[in-house]
């Protein structure tokens, strides 16, 4: 598994558009022809190829490395034309942009991303359950931080439930959460799935970031933040 | 309250919330990531508009909404409950 991280250093939408394939950059076009989303989705698409890139170990040329959304505008990732040699999550919020590459078709990984801001969603009856209100009402790191840490976990675990997921990531509970060791658990109904999290907070060009990545799967990653920042 | 109202609620709050939905239509066939919403701007939009009506509508029901459509059938439902 890869991890790459990739801030956005401003440069101009167009020289982000030239590193993507004409179908992806069709895709942007048409889905984000301007506006800060489009930045930020052409820097989520160019995260994955590094990511898919580095887990290839740069066997594959860039060209050959395509990264399209499917119909639920889930990423898919094709390499020489091919899809499920390698699957892909991907995040991106603010200026950064998260991506994550494993190997083969099996969705068991998720991840998320949220630039830290003003936000009462710790309070939302509709994003967490009453059982999870009071497990964050007792995170000592504080109701704000704890519920933006606890909705990163359950996007990511989200993610990592594709294609069989409830309608919102509201839909999976958090059934523990430890910002200090930087750890969640997360369960989805109907099969009851359990994720591990794994949370962190990093230093982003505009101010800090809760990451998260979600997996199923025991072989979560000791340290799954260790993918490089890359400044471009 | 008619469900023009309330959906003049929800219309003002993504507008504000979403910057992708500044100056645009919304429809009731719409979703919020039509307009690039992210999912902790949905939250926010559903929380703050149930808020701002003080309708309190069952979570089970607000986890299966899909779109704008389903999101003011279940706050319509809530608001004729609450009268």
């Amino acid at each position: 598994m890869r991890l790459v991280l990739l801030a956005d250093q401003g440069q101009p939408p167009d020289l982000l558009l030239m590193r993507l394939s004409p179908a992806e950059r069709e895709q942007a076009e048409q889905r984000w022809p301007a506006g800060c989303r489009r930045r930020q989705f052409l820097l989520g698409r160019l995260a994955a190829h590094r990511a898919v890139q580095r887990l290839l170990a740069g066997r594959v040329p860039p060209p050959s490395i395509q990264v399209l959304s499917g119909p639920a505008g889930e990423p898919r990732a094709r390499v020489d034309g091919v899809e499920g040699l390698v699957s892909v999550s991907l995040a991106h919020s603010g200026r950064l942009a998260l991506a994550c590459a494993w190997p083969g078709a099996r969705c068991h990984t998720g991840v998320d991303l949220e630039r830290v801001r003003p936000t009462d969603v710790a309070h939302s009856r509709y994003a967490f359950s009453r059982r999870e209100r009071a497990l964050l009402a007792r995170a000592p790191e504080g109701l704000a931080l704890a519920g933006l840490a606890a909705w990163t976990a359950k996007e990511a675990a989200w993610k990592a439930l594709w294609p069989h997921q409830p309608v919102s990531p509201a839909g999976v509970e958090i059934r523990a959460l430890d910002l200090e060791r930087g750890c969640a658990v997360v369960q989805a109904p109907p099969g009851r799935s359990q994720f591990e999290v794994r949370l962190g907070l990093i230093a982003g060009p505009d101010g800090p970031y809760l990451l998260s990545i979600a997996q199923l799967t025991q072989y979560a990653a000791q340290n799954p933040y260790a993918g490089d920042v890359n400044h471009e | 309250m008619t469900r023009e109202e309330i959906f003049a609620v929800i219309k003002a709050n993504i507008q504000e919330i979403i910057p992708g939905a500044r100056g645009k239509e919304i429809l009731e066939s719409n979703s919020m990531r039509d307009f690039g919403a992210d999912s902790l701007e949905v939250v926010e939009v559903v929380s703050r508009s149930m808020k701002q009506l003080r309708i309190k509508v069952p979570r089970s029901e607000l986890l299966e909404v899909r779109d704008l459509k389903g999101l003011l059938d279940v706050f319509e439902k809530a608001a004729a409950q609450t009268r």
